[in-house]
């Protein structure tokens, strides 16, 4: 450690440098407050002896000069003096002094000095570090959220929150806080709205927005009724999340064709239903979503009826646990009574803004916390139930995604080597999906595509025989073989052609498959299977055939049976 | 007593080598600093006076030159009560005394 001295008196300075050097510091010196400030500059010691009265520059202008100087390190500053009266003291502190030692010096008294303002020293230099780090770590965060949200603004569906009929107080930075709001229009009509909280702050708690609006979207345009995606949202997360995050959440539905809400709440706080002339609470009955497994998981839904204009009023707990000045709690009680509000002027979406239910909440919180809590905590939505105009938003919604069965052919070859890497079956799903602008219903078609798939890959390609597979030692070394022949493929192709030819309700696909091999005898296995259907010993697992004839209208084989066509009807009802 | 020989040894166990060196530099520098009190005595300047005094008193303590820190002292507290009739006598006193000094520390060494 570095120490400078400043003093006049020559042998105040020889005693000095010796006492210290002594204890093994490092000594610089200066005879005035002038000289001081350059030493200083030169040396950078790390703590000073200063000296009162000097010619040229006395102590303290040269300790204010220094203090100026060093407002991001702390250089303790020690006055050496004889004054004793409490007005130079007080002096010496004013202008940022840190301690005194009084002549004659004390060689004990000035090595505890030194080391207790060494100890301070380096308690504020690591603070002063450690505060910069911070500083640095908090615009860092803030510059990643910034990031996120963009990405999450372009993944992220937005659905139909902007419809007319949605009032929303929603921060760009809420996701950060876990808060999630989801809508969608159902094809069949009706909307489907999710309020969301998850568990935590910053970029963890917004993660789980992703396969949560997923979910929420892709069902509900499947025409899913809430307890269906209330359930498979649990599923996921469950799955997904870890144990300790997890969703409260308020699913509403609101059925325009019967007229009525369904909700399913878990643990959102502030979920109400205004009627006009009264507010029903939609309570929470469950634990939050991605707690509980599939089996233990209720998702029943309540049902309340709904008349026209009726307002749903959703909030997270930000708006509750908005503070006031003295750190009051808004609260549920006054939630509650904000609600006890005449809406029954407003029963249109033209007159709504004159006497808005939605601006009186924000307003009477704004009231409470003297517009504090205005902040990216509070998320508030009040949608109002007008069927006429949800039906008019789910109908314009069905005429854009009008689904009409067309003609159309597409051909994939495969080569030995894509054949080791892909499976076709998704592939050809997606096309015809894309083709459609729907997606086909899938499972039965799916099941006859990858028979056919395998049998030209297993029995064409590979010419495995499928007889072995009737014992269970068979069975594995069937694998085993394919294994093993299917990594050692060097040549060969297999041909699909798939076709539509559309009607009414959907379409006949005929379906060609064609390989390379050597084929097989056709008729010597339509005998087996004429003759003996019982037999045990020729299973038809050989070439899957009873399943593909079950599902589709017909298939046929050529002579050598190395194509295979098949005609599969579909409808999309 | 003129000097402390007690602050003088513990001194002497401290700066070792540099003892003598520190003894050469006081008298030395006593000597200038005596100049100087005269001239500003002489020019009635009391703000350099006052210093003066204030300096000598303090590097006279710090070799355990008591007697003449303390008239020293006496000097400078004299200026801060502005009773500026003894000034002149102990002008001579320090003069005197720094003499006595000198002399019993060349008898140390």
């Amino acid at each position: 450690m570095k120490i400078l001295i400043v003093d006049d008196e020559k042998t105040n300075r020889l005693i000095l440098a010796a006492y210290l050097k002594k204890d093994g510091y490092t000594v610089v010196a200066a005879e005035n407050g002038l000289q001081a400030i350059d030493v200083f500059l030169q040396e950078k010691p790390s703590l000073i002896l200063m000296d009162v009265m000097m010619p040229v520059m006395d102590g303290y202008e040269a300790t204010k000069k220094i203090k100026l100087m060093t407002t991001d390190t702390f250089i303790p500053i020690i006055f050496l003096t004889a004054l004793t009266d409490e007005k130079a003291l007080s002096q010496c502190v004013e202008v940022g002094g840190d301690d005194f030692l009084t002549k004659p010096y004390n060689r004990t008294l000035l090595k505890a000095k030194i080391d207790a303002l060494e100890r301070l020293s380096q308690l504020y230099n690591t603070i002063t570090e450690q505060k910069r780090e911070l500083i640095f770590h908090r615009e860092n965060e803030k510059k990643e959220q910034e990031i996120a949200r963009k990405v999450f603004d372009s993944i992220l569906n937005p659905g139909c929150l902007s419809a007319d009929n949605i009032q929303l107080h929603l921060s760009p930075m809420s996701l950060f806080n876990g808060d999630v709001v989801l809508a969608a229009i159902k094809p069949t009509g009706g909307m489907h709205v999710l309020f969301g909280d998850f568990t935590g702050h910053g970029l963890a708690a917004s993660l789980g927005a992703l396969p949560l609006s997923d979910i929420f979207y892709s069902m509900t345009a499947k025409g899913y009724s809430i307890n269906d995606v209330v359930r498979e949202i649990n599923h996921k997360l469950k799955l997904q999340l870890p144990t300790s995050m997890f969703l409260a959440a308020c699913l509403v539905e609101i059925d325009t064709i019967n007229n009525v809400l369904k909700y399913w709440n878990g643990a959102i706080p502030a979920a109400f239903l205004h009627k006009g002339d009264s507010v029903v609470e939609l309570k929470s009955y469950n634990l939050p979503l991605g707690i509980l497994g599939d089996s233990e998981f209720n998702d029943k839904v309540k049902i309340i009826k709904l008349h026209d204009n009726d307002r749903v009023i959703l909030s997270t707990d930000g708006i509750l646990e908005a503070e006031n000045d003295s750190g009051e709690m808004f609260g549920s009680e006054r939630f509650r009574e904000c609600l006890n509000y005449n809406i029954s002027d407003t029963k249109t979406l033209e007159n709504r803004d004159k006497n808005d239910l939605f601006q009186h909440i924000l307003a009477t919180l704004d009231d409470f916390t003297q517009e504090q809590a205005q902040t990216d905590d509070v998320t508030l939505g009040v949608i109002s139930c007008d069927i006429g105009y949800i039906n008019q938003l789910a109908s314009q919604k069905g005429r854009y995604k009008k689904f009409i069965p067309t003609h159309w052919q597409f051909e994939l070859l495969f080569y030995y080597d894509a054949i080791k890497s892909i499976d076709p079956i998704p592939l050809i799903n997606q096309i015809m999906g894309e083709i459609q602008g729907h997606p086909i219903q899938q499972d039965k078609l799916s099941m006859v595509l990858t028979e056919l798939f395998c049998n030209s890959l297993d029995h064409g390609l590979l010419e495995l025989d499928s007889n072995i597979k009737a014992t269970p030692e068979g069975f594995m070394q069937f694998y085993v073989d394919k294994e093993s022949r299917l990594n050692d493929l060097d040549k060969g192709f297999i041909k699909i052609i798939v076709a539509n030819e559309p009607n009414e309700k959907g379409g006949e696909l005929t379906i060609i498959f064609e390989d390379s091999g050597n084929g097989f005898d056709i008729e010597a296995i339509q005998k087996k299977q004429a003759l003996q259907l019982d037999d045990d010993s020729i299973k038809f697992s050989g070439r899957g055939i009873a399943l593909i004839k079950n599902y589709c209208t017909s298939v046929s084989y050529n002579q050598s049976g190395t194509r295979v066509e098949c005609l599969y009807s579909w409808s999309n009802e | 007593m003129i000097i402390d020989e007690m602050v003088l040894n513990d001194l002497k166990e401290i700066m070792e080598d540099d003892f003598n060196e520190l003894i050469r530099i006081f008298v030395s520098d006593g000597v200038e600093q005596i100049n100087a009190l005269n001239t500003a005595i002489n020019l009635k300047n009391y703000t350099d006076t006052k210093r003066i005094a204030h300096t000598l008193k303090g590097s006279c303590a710090n070799i355990g030159a008591l007697k003449l820190s303390q008239t020293c002292k006496q000097l400078e507290y004299m200026i801060t009560e502005k009773s500026l009739a003894g000034v002149v006598e102990l002008q001579k006193k320090i003069a005197l005394e720094f003499d006595e000094t000198k002399k019993c520390l060349e008898d140390i060494l």
